[in-house]
């Protein structure tokens, strides 16, 4: 066991004052408003660090940091589009401005109301296929490294992943967004407090020099220049940012977690200034943990596992004592990123599948408790198939990049479909259709391609699927426009 | 040190002291929302209890 008696004790205590805080808060939900997006009434600074928690997970800090023990600085070109992408969606209010001003609760209702229920039904099962992959390899990458923290033999890596996600699912359960807002307040104290801690201790006992020297020693040039050998054969050069853009500014309208965020702002002000400001916040996000991979290079060699470097890290850098505490912020950010997503793909099945198929069925919306009660059934469902695709799923090349392309499933045709579907009066249903099913292309493609391909050409498949989804819709919109005309001559002759 | 490892190193210090900054920011601003927050779910819920 690598953790003291003090350790132990800060991880239970914080659990508890969790815990209770989440119970608590079940009195203030009233109708589903308050459940999915806390009756629209979250504040800047709320949002923002709301945002923050839910964005940052402890598999959020094992996939950078992988990246960076891999690839060494040139990684570090991850949080460029990222950061770019929030802050020109939040300035110029792209998309998101009219999302906010139709009051929408979820992005499949955007369809409905643009498209026909049959379009919502489509992109609300890629959402939820897409969303659930890309969660379902959470709990494994995460009940890993806290038992390689903690010192727990991996083979109570499934009990570990039960404990987790029931606690997380307790208080989500009781409490939905209301809940969430509260114990991410509490949680972004722990955890912001942690990343800082580890960033400038590490600095400190590894030396800045030896960072360096690790990087130039293991990449060479390639670890350094991101343009290396050239800005179109790099991994993270020309093609990898124009892909990470197109996918980031899909990812902050259209990604569930994210947009629920900005539909529980109280105003349209105040969520295009939560995506400005989650600009400089995200560059953060993905700065200091790839940072923590190339320290992790520099303290522990090459020669270690590339998704363990992080833990491995924290126990051997960490004082005990320290640990607990460092512990209980990684939990923290783990059960918020948890407690949020276990909201949102929830809320798409049950709100956008099984919603619009009894409301396509009977004619007839869902009372609010109703909704609120298969809300509920839905997250237990989404739990147990989570474990399950975590004990049997392997990843395969960066976890990063399987993370991206999950989402990728759904991501290239919403971002196209919102586009056109608020800035282009003629956009077809048929245009919808070919753009969402010609943007799941590529990403299907990379989730069964063997690992040597897909390490090669993910950028090529990312820009891919949009460039596709994009052809997709003005096809679709030309041909959907042609099959109307021909309609109306044939009814004429 | 090259130029690019000037640039990150930069890059990572800066990351550092804004998020520290912004943390900081977030968590002291955060309280009075919090109590706003609560407030109108209150309001709300009592509406609809009436």
């Amino acid at each position: 066991m690598n953790l003291s008696y003090l350790d132990i004790a800060i991880i239970i205590i914080y659990l508890i004052l969790i815990f209770y805080s989440g119970s608590v808060m079940k009195k203030y939900v009233g109708g589903i408003g308050d459940y999915l997006v806390a009756d629209r009434s979250m504040g800047f600074h709320l949002g923002l660090l709301s945002m923050m928690c839910t964005e940052i997970g402890m598999i959020t800090y094992v996939y950078y940091a992988e990246m960076g023990f891999k690839a060494g600085f040139v990684a570090l070109m991850v949080a460029f589009p990222t950061s770019l992408a929030f802050y020109i969606v939040g300035r110029t209010g792209f998309i998101i401005k009219p999302l906010l001003e139709m009051r929408i609760m979820t992005i499949p209702e955007f369809f409905s109301r643009k498209f026909n229920n049959s379009i919502r039904l489509y992109i609300g099962v890629l959402m939820a296929i897409g969303g659930i992959l890309n969660f379902g390899v959470f709990p494994g990458v995460e009940a890993n490294f806290i038992n390689i923290v903690t010192g727990v033999p991996q083979e109570y890596v499934l009990l570990t992943m039960v404990i987790m996600l029931t606690i997380v699912l307790l208080y989500t359960v009781m409490g939905g967004m209301v809940s969430v807002i509260l114990t991410n307040y509490l949680q972004y104290a722990l955890l912001s407090l942690g990343m800082i801690f580890i960033t400038i201790y590490g600095i400190i006992q590894i030396g800045w020099d030896n960072i360096v020297e690790a990087v130039s020693s293991n990449f060479g040039e390639k670890g350094i220049n991101p343009f290396f050998p050239s800005a179109t054969e790099s991994e993270f050069g020309i093609g990898f940012i124009i892909w990470q853009i197109l996918f980031w500014t899909s990812i902050i309208v259209s990604w569930q977690a994210i947009s629920m965020r900005l539909f529980s702002s109280k105003d349209t002000k105040t969520g295009k200034r939560i995506y400005v400001w989650s600009g400089l916040m995200f560059l953060s996000r993905a700065i200091l943990p790839v940072f923590w991979g190339i320290m992790a290079l520099a303290y522990l060699g090459s020669s270690i596992e590339s998704l363990e470097a992080l833990p491995l890290l924290i126990i051997k850098l960490v004082p005990k004592g320290i640990l607990g505490l460092l512990l209980a912020a990684l939990l923290a950010a783990s059960m918020s990123t948890y407690s949020s997503y276990l909201l949102s793909w929830s809320s798409v099945v049950s709100q956008d599948l099984i919603g619009t198929v009894i409301k396509l069925a009977t004619g007839k919306e869902l009372s609010s408790d109703r909704q609120l009660l298969l809300s509920r059934i839905t997250m237990a469902a989404v739990m147990i198939f989570i474990i399950w695709w975590s004990l049997f799923h392997k990843i395969e090349g960066y976890l990063y990049f399987y993370l991206n392309m999950t989402g990728m499933l759904f991501i290239p045709g919403t971002l196209v479909c919102l586009t056109f579907g608020i800035y282009y009066a003629k956009t077809r249903s048929t245009g919808a259709f070919l753009a969402i099913t010609m943007g799941a292309i590529p990403p299907l493609a990379y989730l069964v391609l063997p690992e040597d391909v897909k390490t090669t050409y993910a950028s090529e498949m990312g820009w891919g699927g949009f460039l596709l989804s994009l052809i997709g819709m003005i096809i679709g919109n030309l041909a959907h426009d042609l099959i109307g005309l021909n309609k109306k001559k044939h009814n004429n002759i | 040190m090259n130029g690019y490892t000037i640039f990150w190193t930069i890059v990572i210090f800066f990351s550092l002291i804004s998020f520290t900054l912004m943390s900081f920011k977030m968590l002291i601003m955060g309280i009075p929302e919090l109590r706003d927050m609560f407030r109108q779910l209150r309001e709300t819920n009592r509406k609809e209890t009436l």
